[in-house]
């Protein structure tokens, strides 16, 4: 055997057991899912969440808000955050040095005033300039904290300081919450008896193209731009699928940092928010795990397929470009930082399997899937395999991703079903058909170049414009 | 390991074999796409279905419901047009559960004599025996379906078939049938507590408050037992007990409990304790506080904001010391609270111009 045959039979060869190899995570992915979606949903029909809306005994939440030059929408955003279904609750909006008219808006339009707080400084942040509190007793629950800007992460770690309530709620300010989102999201901690519930995280969607009235959805609708449509099923995919599964088995590396609960004590001991990474959510779970784990603490992260929290979605290449790009620099951070847990056995399902999964499979799928495409197109035309060969080999790969996109689908319909119109089904498994040609290879460049600023030492999240939501007023 | 991966290459990822698999899963797809277009087909129907069913039922509910007697009821219920309705009803199961779920939904909605009313329209059909019926389904969610519905028909004689579910392996089935038993018998339906071995979940324990919350508070003669359990949740719930419905005579036995080898009763004993407090429970506070974490001494200072006496502000004035300035600011408060001449006392020892009291000055007398 020559060299050059030697490079083709360890690529073709790599190719092929990593393809089958992730090919079978998927579908043991599908099949654990489906049990865990069905057994909530069983369950929930009996669950009257009413109950910890009006109850006194309800856990005490802070939600924590940060806000960085969000003056066009804030004052919406914090009244629709003040009208959230649960009454043990206190608001902290962190404006996170805005440098807009943020906090003046805010002062006028909740009769803020200054007051003395003592912050006990248990996570290190950036200064803190002040702290209001509204003179009207209509918003006794709000905290406004205004800092010197440090970034996401620091703002949510001033957030947790000031915080003062048992369970903490992280949420982007501009996302819209369904009506019981804190309840569910709350409720997973008070179920468990012999684990304690450290974070849990709910489905989060697509809100481009949905009514919105007064800060509510009021009727879902499918994106009608094609980026933000096939970003709908990419979640369904992602949320209803793989982290389900993964909460299952208890093995759930991240919740989304749009909208996730965590356990405030085990926040603080694990050091609070990396401001280090691009990454910060997964960061802090990976983080809090790991300390559970190094003191023997039996714990989990709960994760309910509901859709809780809706999302504007990037609509345009630049933004989504941007968006992946931190996504995959979040990743490669976190598990670098945390590298001690690859294939660790002491850490349990998640040295074993969550780590080594996302290591081989959400962190190494770009660049396998680039360098593969490449190297085998190389190949064929080299003559080292067949074309008719390599066009199997890519329809086979396809068909596999269309069959799981229509899986995913399938699910949605048999449970939450929340696109009604068979028209908007009929969309959405055109666009599993349509996605490995306008959505797959930008995810997959974008992830790739992700890799190369990684490399670069690249810090920036990258400007993040939204479009804003069709929010009408009644 | 060479000679499988050259074996696999050759023999099983061959051309052929990508076909096959190939047009498997087109054929899987094909049949996906087929499937959840025919269940939304179907599911619509269905809906349809209930809809009508239910837009029939509605009506006649509705008269059930306000007739104000048998007499009343009896003339209703034969009303040719109604018979028909409720001949429906009878030619399936899954429609003569939709009816009992409509009942029972009922049930939930009105009082007195309206429910009374849906009680005898519930055994003049006979529907008890389909309840039954579905209480012995093999799957569980049903199970736990009928013993819910059973509670909300009120079949208090159904209380002996349901108890032994209140300690099943299944948490859905047990949880139901232990809030099924407290919502037809009230505090009597507690003894499930002196022989549950598994946790009661702080959500059921809430559920549990909300379901008693409606009855007066008669017995809680096993509380007792409940507080010596091996099992920490049943401790918790019977400190919760307590706290609520302001059992004094158990004082004893809650101050038993704030030496439990478990944090959390310590926790729930300490909130407890203070709500049945007497004079002399605030020192007891103070003379456990260096046995518990961080989380529990925060509690006490407050508790003291609320319960403490002069003889407390000794034991105050060493907080305001603590490293943690949480715990400067929560003593502070308290000695605030108790004594008049406090904020003089705190200003004499603690240099007002210097971090953290700078702050903290302020803000207790913001707050005073």
């Amino acid at each position: 055997m020559n060299i050059t045959d030697a490079i083709f039979q360890f690529f073709s060869t790599g190719i092929l057991i990593y393809s089958v190899s992730l090919l079978v995570f998927y579908l043991l992915i599908v099949i654990y899912s489906i049990a865990e979606i069905k057994l909530y949903i069983r369950k929930s029909s009996f669950t009257d969440y009413n109950l910890l809306a009006s109850s006194v005994y309800a856990p005490s939440v802070s939600l924590l808000a940060p806000a960085y030059n969000e003056a066009a929408n804030i004052i919406e955003n914090v009244r629709s955050l003040l009208a959230v279904h649960y009454n043990n609750i206190e608001l902290i909006v962190i404006n996170d040095g805005s440098k807009d008219d943020s906090l003046q808006k805010l002062i006028e339009a909740y009769d803020l005033v200054k007051i003395p707080f003592l912050v006990n400084e248990k996570i290190k942040t950036k200064p803190i300039r002040g702290i209001y509190k509204s003179r009207n007793s209509l918003y006794h629950k709000l905290i406004v904290v205004d800092k010197v800007n440090g970034g996401k992460a620091d703002a949510l770690n001033t957030g947790i300081n000031v915080a003062s309530n048992k369970y903490l709620v992280c949420i982007d300010v501009d996302c819209i919450l369904e009506q019981d989102a804190m309840l569910k999201l709350i409720k997973p901690f008070l179920e468990e008896s012999n684990k304690r519930v450290i974070a849990t995280g709910g489905v989060i969607r697509i809100a481009n193209s949905c009514e919105v009235v007064n800060g509510k959805l009021v009727k879902v609708h499918l994106p009608k731009q094609l980026l933000p449509r096939m970003q709908t099923l990419e979640y369904i995919r992602a949320f209803l699928l793989g982290r389900m599964a993964w909460s299952r088995m208890n093995g759930l590396l991240i919740i989304s940092g749009a909208f996730g609960a965590f356990d405030r004590e085990i926040a603080i001991k694990a050091g609070g928010y990396d401001h280090a990474t691009v990454g910060e959510d997964m960061e802090l779970i990976v983080r809090m795990r790991r300390y559970m784990h190094e003191n023997k603490i039996p714990y989990k992260v709960s994760f309910i397929p509901d859709p809780l929290c809706w999302t504007e979605a990037p609509a345009t290449y630049k933004i989504l470009g941007r968006q992946r790009n931190r996504w995959t620099r979040g990743t490669i951070e976190t598990l670098q930082i945390h590298k001690k847990m690859f294939f660790n056995r002491r850490f349990g399902i998640l040295g074993i399997l969550s780590y080594p999964y996302w290591f081989f499979y959400e962190l190494l799928a770009p660049l396998i899937e680039f360098f593969g495409f490449v190297f085998l197109t190389i190949f064929a035309m080299a003559g080292y395999i067949s074309w008719p060969f390599f066009l199997l080999l890519l329809a086979f790969i396809l068909s596999f991703g269309f069959l799981y996109s229509v899986f995913a689908i399938l699910i949605e319909v048999l449970t939450f079903n929340q696109y009604k119109r068979r028209t908007d089904i009929l969309k959405l498994i055109l666009m599993a058909f349509a996605e490995p040609v306008f959505f797959h290879p930008f995810v997959v460049w974008s992830a790739v170049r992700g890799n190369l600023d990684f490399i670069r030492k690249k810090k920036s999240w990258g400007e993040m414009t939204r479009q804003g939501f069709n929010n009408k007023k009644k | 390991m060479i000679e499988v991966l050259n074996y696999l290459i050759h023999h099983i990822f061959t051309e052929q074999t990508l076909d096959d698999t190939i047009i498997f899963f087109i054929f899987l797809i094909s049949l996906s796409i087929a499937f959840i277009f025919l269940y939304l087909f179907r599911k619509k129907k269905r809906w349809r279905r209930k809809v009508f069913l239910r837009k029939s039922l509605n009506n006649f509910i509705g008269e059930i419901a306000i007739c104000e007697s048998e007499t009343e009821l009896k003339e209703v219920f034969s009303n040719a047009e109604y018979q028909r309705v409720l001949l429906q009803f009878q030619q399936n199961e899954s429609d003569r559960n939709l009816l009992i779920s409509e009942l029972s939904e009922t049930t939930k909605k009105f009082r007195g004599s309206t429910i009374e009313n849906i009680l005898w329209l519930f055994e003049k059909m006979d529907l008890k025996k389909q309840l039954l019926k579905n209480l012995e389904n093999k799957k569980w969610h049903k199970k736990a379906k009928a013993i819910q519905q059973l509670s909300y028909l009120q079949q208090k004689d159904c209380t002996n078939i349901i108890l032994p579910f209140t300690n099943h392996e299944n948490d859905l089935l047990r949880t139901e049938a232990q809030i099924a038993l407290v919502k037809m018998t009230g505090f009597e339906g507690l003894e499930f507590l002196s022989k549950v071995t598994y946790p009661v979940s702080e959500w059921q324990q809430l559920r549990l408050i909300e379901e008693l919350s409606s009855n007066a508070c008669t017995s809680l003669g096993n509380i007792h037992q409940w507080l010596k359990s091996e099992n920490i949740s049943v401790v918790n719930f019977a400190l919760r007990l307590i706290e609520i419905y302001q059992q004094f005579d158990f004082y004893e036995e809650v101050k038993s409990c704030l030496t439990h080898s478990s944090m959390m009763v310590c926790n729930n004993a300490v909130l407890t304790i203070s709500n049945i407090s007497n004079e002399k429970t605030a020192d007891l506070l103070v003379a456990h506080f260096g046995d518990y974490d961080a989380f529990i001494q925060i509690k006490i200072l407050k508790i003291l904001q609320a319960n403490g006496s002069g003889t407390q502000l000794p034991f105050l004035f060493s907080i305001l010391n603590h490293p943690d300035d949480s715990y400067k600011l929560e003593a502070a408060k308290a000695i605030l609270k108790i004594s008049d001449t406090g904020m003089l006392t705190i200003e004499e020892l603690i240099d007002r111009n210097s971090f953290p009291w700078n702050v903290i000055l302020p803000q207790i007398k913001n707050v005073a």
